[in-house]
């Protein structure tokens, strides 16, 4: 007994080790493929591949200058909200459709976990008292209020249909549907995931990451009067937090080709699965920022409400296929 | 029986601390304070005591009074249900004693404190009498004087025509409720024969399905008053920041939850079985508080009424799982029905602590800087560390925010909103998952509303000369505000410790037992049949989140350039900066102000549409009926005596 | 006590008795509605109480009822004492002894109340309650309410606040007779609570007789229409 206990405990240690390790160093190289498809599709070179980790090495060896106005919350915000992120990334089913800590937490506990990072940073970019932080933290809190609705919803439809909002059980039932999983709730609801998922980004049409106009800026902004090693984890996080989304989104749209067990062969096909299937959203992330512009602070309202709408309609055809009733 | 010794001893106490506040403050005020809150602590820390030993035991405790023909017995009865109410307000109000010693001290040396002893006392001790009471005239007796205590503390700053006005739109609303409930009490004595809530519970098999609807939306009115259930809301942000702010964090901490209690008591106890459409129309309410409650709060610069409006919002997410709970009972669901009952009472524990907390801490920054409008605030993290880091886990706490006590129930509500999908309806079915998403919505704006308020009390520059001589505050106070706060976090990490107090008061309402295989408490599985599972272990969540925080923290001390932080000003395009540059909570609150323009009714809305229309009903009927009203006292006793004749003749006929 | 009037009294005088008693404090009643000056009505007032002291103890005698005595201890030291004296202190203060208009003229009235007594004992001799209440006389019931229409009769007719407390009081005594006559059923608590109502009243009264005094120069409660909307 006490032989499988620790076998399982091992496995758990070993499973957390490189699900800790694949988001840590995926997670740079995944923003600067990013870049780069989204400047081969407008016919630009792009950054080389690479560029994450340089940019990563050059934060940490810069001077961290901070504002004398901040409090040691300012300082402790980098760390909080990345060990938020770095503990939300445990509850991702990536390759494999179990996740080390099944028992840690689920679909809540992620939104929750982003909004502990977001709280932190929104508040950090208040402390040195500069007017555009504080502007982009208060947009920030409000893009925040539109999203997490939205992405609560989508998720709940999704859940709903496996009856479980771990994310591991979510994923699993997904996987062994085949065929009769492309039901108009599902398709629905994968589509308002997106949706939420690329404002949780904070990409366009929401918000643009790569402005560097203070007043546009909305994630970025809140990172104004960060410098050195503190930018160097606040940048991190949210390419962490971006590399989450996309697995997410990945697992959802093509629940396939997860590591069965745990045989080194078949764990990296199921590496090599990921991979291909996180660059497939990416590339669909990036069509979708190439054809649409930015829209309008206050328009994007408009398009989350859409999306609620559209997880709405999931949910109503989901229970009318239950019980036979509306006629949908 | 030991809890009950316990328990009579504390009464005893609470009315001694009464006494000694009155007297002792003829000889010296601070020894009227000091004296009397001690007492009142030990007398807390008895029912404390004596509530949670009832919890454990799940006995049941009865103290008779007195039998009066009419009335029925006049008997207090202790249940773990009320037993878990008594623990929430003896709970509370130790710390919220502690604070006082130090607050008075600061701020009511003026006033005379030995009425405000005497009125604390008996405040405590009638809502603690409440929810034991078990007569429906007691009920209400008790209810009454609960109120009227606090109505004096909210008029107890006389100098202000405001809090007279909050005074008087708090009587007027607490009174109409009181009509509602009073009501509702005759038409049961009615059909029972007497006023003992037993009786009432053996009669309401007995109850035309009618009546019972009647009584439940007579019940949902007058406790609906007390939570703060809009449109009932209005005397709430009024009355709750008028109040001293000790006893605004007990008002708010507790006072609100006793509706919590009627509707638990009367409801389950009195009226089941009912209809799912009950529970429908508490939880629809419910949400539309919660919402519209945290609306108004992210839009309001006063930071108590900022406070005042949150509870509101935190009591819609209070009953929304008691209003499912009542669906889920009318569906036979006991399981997930007790379910429900537990997330609700958790979450009434949790508001208490983290509101109380906030309320402390509110009334320590307005005690040094005298101002409660977050404009005017700023840069108070450097003057008062130790309460801004108290407020900052209120915050986190109220914002459901992992590691802390919020996020338990809230992960709970969610639970229940998705396990609606076992229940054959089809409206339910739709409106639990969008309640969920709409849950998370509020979610999110109180982060952003509890943010704007951090930020614009404690972070950057003072925005005007009242924050610049703050200092940090007396010892007894940030021991008050410290142990909340530290509970807070307990709660948060180790909710094993509650849960078995949880389970058994709501096994006191639903009379059956989880079973073991499908709730955990140690690391909240839930395990719920057709293939519904859900896990949580808020101890890993803590640990992992610590051991990541200090793992990193001193990766990045030691990797690379070393860390003497350079410290400089900010940057604001070349121009030293200065106070006025900083975004105010107005201007932070903007953005919502936008996006919520549909939804946000200003205060007035709730008085043109809903109150001066039944205003002036009424004063139309009284026009009408003037005429009979000659103003003469002896054609008032003539209509007295010619109605006794009538009636004598008529018993003749 | 109880053995002390069981010895020196049979049950048929007692019921006797009792019916003599009822009569009195019947007439003392309509001489009170017809009494001009005030003082006198103070006294009156005070036989009526005594009276039903006497009924009271009788009742208490023949029914084994302890509870009666303290009632009627109280009953004597709060009507024949208490009261009195502060509606005396009141009279004092205020300076009026005469009532001089009234609504009818007061010989009419008392002839009215003879009317009503027999309309009130046609009315309730056969009003059903149980065989041990009447275990004094069949009369005390149409006695006590008849006691009650008086007072509202004397509240009704009269201008003077002052005799609108003494209208009061007539009433309660009839409340107090009724109490006696149901002697088995209402409870020590309910009495008490009434009395208790009545010595505040009277102490609420007495200042506010004063008051209207102070501000209106006058008792007449006529004045308190001018607070009407």
């Amino acid at each position: 007994m006490v032989e499988v206990m620790n076998i399982f405990l091992l496995q758990t240690v070993l499973l957390v080790f490189i699900q800790l390790f694949l988001i840590l160093i995926l997670s740079p190289f995944i923003n600067t493929l990013m870049k780069k498809l989204k400047a081969l599709l407008q016919g630009r070179i792009g950054p080389p591949l690479m560029q994450g980790y340089y940019d990563l090495s050059k934060y940490f060896q810069k001077e961290t200058v901070v504002s004398n106005q901040t409090s040691p919350i300012f300082l402790i915000t980098p760390f909080v909200v990345f060990s938020a992120t770095l503990l939300a990334s445990l509850l991702v089913p990536t390759y494999i459709t179990i996740t080390p800590l099944f028992i840690l937490g689920g679909i809540i506990l992620l939104v929750y976990l982003f909004g502990l990072a977001r709280f932190f940073m929104a508040q950090a970019a208040m402390e040195p008292g500069s007017g555009f932080c504080g502007m982009a933290s208060s947009r920030e809190m409000m893009l925040a209020m539109l999203i997490e609705p939205v992405l609560l919803l989508s998720l709940f439809v999704l859940a709903l249909m496996a009856k479980s909002t771990n994310l591991p059980n979510i994923v699993n039932w997904l996987s062994i549907q085949g065929i009769h999983l492309f039901t108009p709730t599902y398709v629905l609801a994968v589509i308002a995931l997106l949706i939420a998922g690329i404002a949780e980004m904070g990409r366009v049409p929401f918000d643009n990451p790569e402005t560097h106009y203070e007043l546009t800026m909305i994630h970025e902004g809140m990172f104004l009067e960060y410098s050195g090693k503190l930018l160097g984890m606040m940048i991190w996080a949210s390419w962490i937090k971006q590399l989450l989304i996309l697995s997410l989104l990945a697992n959802f749209i093509f629940p396939y080709g997860y590591s069965a067990s745990a045989s080194l062969p078949i764990l990296f096909t199921g590496l090599l699965f990921y991979f291909a299937k996180v660059v497939i959203v990416c590339l669909i992330v990036v069509l979708v920022e190439t054809v649409i512009a930015k829209v309008r602070l206050f328009r994007v309202k408009d398009i989350l409400i859409a999306s609620f709408v559209i997880s709405i309609i999931a949910l109503v055809i989901s229970i009318s296929k239950d019980t036979g009733g509306l006629g949908l | 029986m030991n809890e009950a010794i316990l328990l009579q001893f504390s009464f005893l106490l609470f009315i001694f601390g009464a006494i000694s506040a009155l007297t002792l403050n003829f000889f010296s005020k601070k020894l009227s304070i000091v004296c009397s809150s001690v007492i009142g602590i030990i007398g807390s820390s008895l029912s404390l005591i004596s509530s949670i030993l009832i919890l454990l035991h799940k006995s049941k405790l009865v103290f008779s009074l007195y039998f009066i023909k009419p009335i029925g017995p006049l008997e207090l009865i202790v249940d773990p249900l009320a037993a878990f109410f008594i623990l929430l307000i003896s709970m509370l109000s130790i710390p919220v004693l502690i604070y006082s010693i130090g607050y008075l001290q600061a701020e009511y040396m003026e006033k005379n404190v030995g009425v405000l002893g005497v009125l604390y006392h008996l405040f405590i001790l009638s809502m603690i009498l409440v929810v034991c009471a078990a007569n429906a005239f007691l009920f209400l007796f008790l209810w009454e004087l609960m109120t009227l205590i606090s109505f004096v503390f909210v008029i107890s700053d006389t100098k202000s025509i405001e809090s007279q006005k909050a005074g008087f739109i708090y009587l007027l609303m607490t009174h109409i409720g009181l009509a509602f409930l009073l009501f509702a009490f005759l038409i049961f004595a009615k059909y029972s024969g007497s006023f003992s809530f037993s009786s009432f519970q053996s009669v309401s098999h007995g109850l035309p399905n009618n009546l019972k609807s009647i009584l439940f939306i007579f019940m949902l009115i007058g406790f609906g008053t007390k939570a703060g259930l809009i449109p009932l809301h209005i005397w709430l942000p009024e009355a709750h920041p008028a109040a001293p702010s000790h006893i605004s964090a007990l008002m708010s901490g507790v006072m609100i939850k006793t509706a919590v209690y009627g509707l638990l008591r009367f409801v389950f106890d009195f009226l089941s079985p009912f209809p799912y459409w009950w529970g429908l129309t508490l939880a629809v309410f419910a949400i539309i508080t919660a919402m519209l409650g945290i609306i108004y709060a992210s839009l309001e610069n006063d930071l108590k009424r900022m406070l005042a409006f949150s509870s509101i919002e935190n009591m819609g997410i209070i009953l929304l799982p008691l209003g499912i709970g009542m669906i889920f009972f009318a569906f036979d669901q006991k399981e997930l029905a007790s379910l429900c009952i537990i997330a609700s009472l958790f979450h009434s524990l949790n508001h208490s602590l983290f509101k109380s907390l906030l309320f402390m801490c509110a009334g320590s920054v307005i005690s040094v800087t005298h101002t409660r409008n977050m404009e005017k605030l700023g840069g108070l993290i450097k003057l008062m560390p130790q309460t801004s880091m108290f407020f900052l886990v209120g915050a986190l706490a109220i914002s459901a925010f992992p590691p802390f006590n919020g996020f338990l129930s809230e992960w709970l509500i969610y639970q229940i909103l998705f396990s609606s999908f076992q229940i054959h309806s089809q409206a339910v079915k739709i409106f639990a998952p969008v309640c969920g998403a709409l849950l998370g919505f509020t979610g999110a704006i109180c982060a952003a509303t509890f943010v704007k308020a951090f930020s614009s009390i404690f972070s950057a520059m003072p925005r005007s000369h009242q924050p610049v001589h703050a200092h940090e505050v007396s010892l007894s106070m940030r021991l008050g505000m410290g142990i909340p706060a530290v509970f807070c976090l307990f709660v948060g990490i180790a909710p094993f410790a509650i849960m078995p107090l949880l389970q058994s008061a709501s096994e006191a309402v639903i009379h059956t037992n989880i079973k073991s295989n499908s709730f955990f408490a140690n690391n909240l599985l839930i395990n719920l049949g057709a293939n519904h599972f859900a896990a949580l272990s808020p101890g890993l969540i803590f640990a992992l989140l610590v051991f990541f925080f200090t793992m990193f923290y001193f990766l990045c001390k030691m990797v690379g350039n070393k860390m003497p932080i350079r410290k400089d000003e900010t940057w604001s395009c070349g121009v030293t900066p200065k106070a006025e540059f900083e975004h105010t909570p107005t201007g932070y609150s903007q953005p919502f102000g936008v996006i919520f323009r549909e939804l946000y009714t200003p205060e007035s809305f709730y008085y043109k549409y809903i109150y001066l229309p039944v205003v002036n009903g009424l004063i139309n009927i009284s026009h009408r009926v003037k005429p009979i009203q000659s103003g003469n006292l002896q054609l008032y006793l003539a209509y007295i005596f010619i109605t006794l004749i009538l009636c004598l003749v008529w018993l003749r006929l | 006590m109880i053995s002390l009037i069981n010895n020196f009294l049979s049950i048929q005088t007692i019921q006797q008795l009792t019916s003599y008693i009822i009569g009195i404090v019947l007439v003392i009643s309509i001489l009170m509605a017809g009494c001009r000056r005030l003082e006198t009505m103070v006294r009156l007032f005070i036989f009526q109480s005594f009276g039903l002291v006497l009924i009271m103890l009788f009742a208490g005698a023949i029914s084994h009822n302890k509870d009666a005595f303290l009632i009627s201890g109280i009953t004597f030291f709060g009507k024949c004492f208490l009261i009195p004296w502060v509606l005396m202190f009141v009279l004092q203060k205020i300076k009026i002894n005469r009532e001089v208009e009234t609504y009818i003229s007061l010989p009419t009235s008392m002839l009215l109340i003879c009317c009503l007594i027999a309309l009130v004992f046609e009315l309730t001799t056969n009003i059903e309650i149980r065989k041990e209440v009447h275990v004094l006389s069949t009369n005390l019931l149409s006695a006590s309410i008849s006691m009650i229409l008086i007072g509202l009769f004397i509240m009704m007719t009269r201008k003077k606040a002052f005799v609108q407390i003494m209208g009061l009081y007539v009433m309660e005594n009839g409340i107090l007779a009724l109490t006696v006559d149901t002697i088995f059923e209402m409870p020590l608590v309910v009495e008490m609570g009434i009395f208790l109502d009545l010595l505040i009243g009277v102490l609420v009264m007495g200042v506010w007789v004063y008051r209207i005094k102070q501000s209106f120069d006058t008792i007449n409660v006529e004045e308190l229409r001018k607070l009407r909307g």
